[in-house]
């Protein structure tokens, strides 16, 4: 499509431990397209925040991007760029939001100059215009009383303040890109919701592309145009948020929408997926999910299946599926 | 109107806004302030800097003034405490003196805490082999025996200098001899402060490492840096009194209480002639207490957790 954005194609991000490589991120794609939301959904150590934090280029030590993965912003290769090229990207271009807001912030100093430092960093700004700047944005993600707020310190502020901060900062450049690392995972419901309805809010009015990375399916159906499933590594569905919901394919994305608790539902014991997520070291030989899966043919225990496009934007990679189809 | 009880209230309210904005120094200034003792050692520390910042306009006399009519005189009124052999009044040289002891101590332990404060903070960023270089530095450093190799240096390089640069000289011996111990402090708050999840964040604002490490990550142990700054000023001003004592530090005629309380070493001064050894001794006792006291109650204030 011709307005993406961020192109991320065949993403390996490996960690070399002692013990062996862990292959957190083992061939992932995906594009992200200007003014819309990809969520990226899976649960606890499936990859998603290293997907995150491959695109920011912050992928730490024994971790590594390996060569032949491409994460394209606009036309630019951001793998291959030198440290202080992506300086010039990271928190201008391509922001992020953090899970933790009340540790995101630095203790230290007050919630201005933070912001502000950013702006004059990357937008050349005097002190006094980042300044005026800061409370313009914290006025703009809804924080009243926004000129006393620039003045005071993180541990001043709620949570949910916090967080608006932290997105006030992340949109203090105008980014093409914002990452969202599971941004409502730490607040509570109604605050959740308030989040999640600025963000929507300022997509929009900004055009600005979201990468949201979260296990809860309750804030995709919300937030997201787009979503990617991951599993162990790797992608095992992706299609648009109203056919995923609908027409959920693979066994593991079935599993996950039937595990969410209903309202109408007469059901006593929750429905969930048995067994855990393989340990990374060890992926079993074929796919990952079979160990888990109910509906596994012997297939599926030898062979990796690859991703299948079964319609148009609706990728699916699972045997019992494609084999059902042809 | 309001009535009475109304406003109580806005007065209330007053006060709650007025705290809900009180940064970080301001409820350290609070706590300092309720510690008696930490606010009698600053009291002291103030006059004594006051002393020695005006020693030229407070002192009586000139500072080499000599006056063979009163040589070794007792106290009296028109010399405070007294005149040594040379009859320069004591009063003067120790006003003079208070200025160089307080001098060492503060450039000795600025050096001290740049280099400690740099060493430690690059050491804990980077971690992995830069880490390890600079802590093995540290630890040689560290194995100095202290007195014997300033004593050694003051000795070496002091002979080759004019007596009033010696004072330079022990500043800096006891300045890059004594950086260690805050390196390896800074060190360690610099590694779990590192983990934090604002330092990732400073990275995906496309901060430069330069800037994390003096604009985030330092500041974040300014308390403990203060704290370290002013005990360690404590050990400088005593270890400048000990070389000059041995002769070492800061040489005649340059006053310094450490020189000065060498009189006591004459057998008859000690023991005739106290003006000449106790003034200086009390300085030197007065201004380690209160800067002890000071530095203790700024680390109550500044990093109550330790208490």
């Amino acid at each position: 499509m011709s307005n993406t954005i961020l192109k991320v194609k065949d993403l390996r991000t490996h960690f070399f431990t002692d013990k062996g490589v862990v292959k957190a991120v083992d061939g992932v794609s995906f594009d992200i397209q200007a003014g819309k939301t990809l969520c990226v959904v899976g649960e606890s150590g499936c990859g998603k925040s290293v997907t995150s934090m491959s695109v920011m280029g912050l992928v730490s030590k024994p971790g590594k991007i390996i060569e032949g993965s491409s994460i394209k912003y606009m036309d630019n290769e951001l793998t291959t760029m030198s440290d202080s090229e992506y300086r010039s990207v990271r928190g201008n271009e391509i922001s992020m939001i953090f899970q933790e807001p009340m540790t995101s912030l630095n203790p230290v100093f007050k919630i201005g100059f933070q912001i502000s430092e950013v702006l004059m960093l990357h937008k050349e700004m005097t002190k006094e215009e980042a300044h005026q700047k800061s409370i313009d944005l914290l006025d703009m993600v809804g924080l009243s009383r926004a000129d006393e707020l620039v003045n005071e310190y993180p541990h001043q502020l709620s949570g949910g303040m916090r967080q608006r901060v932290m997105i006030a900062m992340a949109l203090a450049c105008e980014p093409k890109v914002l990452v969202a690392d599971e941004p409502t995972t730490a607040l509570d419901v109604t605050i959740q919701a308030q989040i999640l309805e600025l963000m929507n809010d300022l997509k929009s009015k900004t055009n600005t592309a979201i990468m949201m990375i979260t296990h809860d399916l309750g804030v995709v159906a919300e937030m997201a145009d787009y979503v990617v499933v991951m599993y162990a590594g790797r992608v095992v569905e992706e299609a648009d948020v109203v056919t995923l919901y609908e027409n959920p394919q693979h066994p593991y994305t079935v599993g996950l929408i039937n595990s969410i608790p209903k309202l109408d539902d007469e059901r006593e014991v929750l429905e969930s997926i048995e067994g855990s997520v393989p340990n990374p070291l060890y992926l079993p030989e074929g796919c990952a999910f079979e160990p888990r899966c109910k509906s596994a043919i012997p297939k599926c225990k030898t062979q990796r299946p690859g991703l299948v496009e079964l319609e148009t934007g609706h990728k699916v990679s699972c045997f019992v599926i494609q084999e059902g189809q042809s | 109107m309001l009535t009475v009880n109304e406003t109580a209230v806005a007065v209330d309210v007053n006060k709650a806004q007025k705290e809900s904005i009180e940064g970080p120094w301001q409820m350290a200034w609070k706590r300092f302030r309720k510690n008696k003792l930490a606010m009698l050692g600053g009291i002291i520390l103030l006059v004594l800097v006051f002393g020695a910042v005006f020693a030229p306009v407070i002192s009586p006399y000139e500072l080499d003034d000599m006056d063979y009519s009163q040589i070794n005189k007792a106290p009296s009124a028109s010399h405070w405490l007294g005149t040594d052999q040379l009859g320069r009044d004591y009063f003067t040289r120790m006003l003079h003196g208070s200025r160089v002891s307080l001098q060492v101590g503060v450039f000795a332990v600025l050096i001290s805490v740049v280099l400690g404060s740099l060493v430690g903070g690059i050491a804990g960023y980077y971690g992995g082999w830069v880490d390890n270089l600079c802590m093995r530095i540290v630890e040689i450093v560290m194995s100095f025996p202290f007195l014997p190799l300033a004593i050694t240096v003051s000795a070496v390089v002091g002979a080759r200098l004019p007596a009033e640069y010696k004072m330079y000289i022990t500043m800096m011996v006891i300045g890059f001899l004594s950086w260690t111990g805050l390196a390896r402090m800074i060190r360690g708050q610099i590694l779990s402060l590192r983990e934090q999840e604002f330092m990732q964040a400073a990275k995906a604002l496309g901060l430069s490492d330069k800037r994390i490490i003096l604009k985030h990550l330092l500041p974040n142990t300014v308390a403990y840096i203060i704290v370290s700054a002013t005990l360690g000023m404590a050990g400088a001003i005593m270890t400048e009194s000990a070389l000059s004592f041995l002769g070492l530090g800061v040489a005649p005629p340059t006053p310094t209480w450490g020189n000065m309380v060498q009189n006591a070493r004459d057998f008859y001064i000690l023991t005739n002639r106290p003006w000449l050894w106790v003034p200086p001794g009390i300085a030197i006792f007065l201004t380690v207490m209160s800067i002890n006291l000071l530095g203790d109650g700024l680390r109550d204030a500044l990093d109550p957790k330790t208490k």
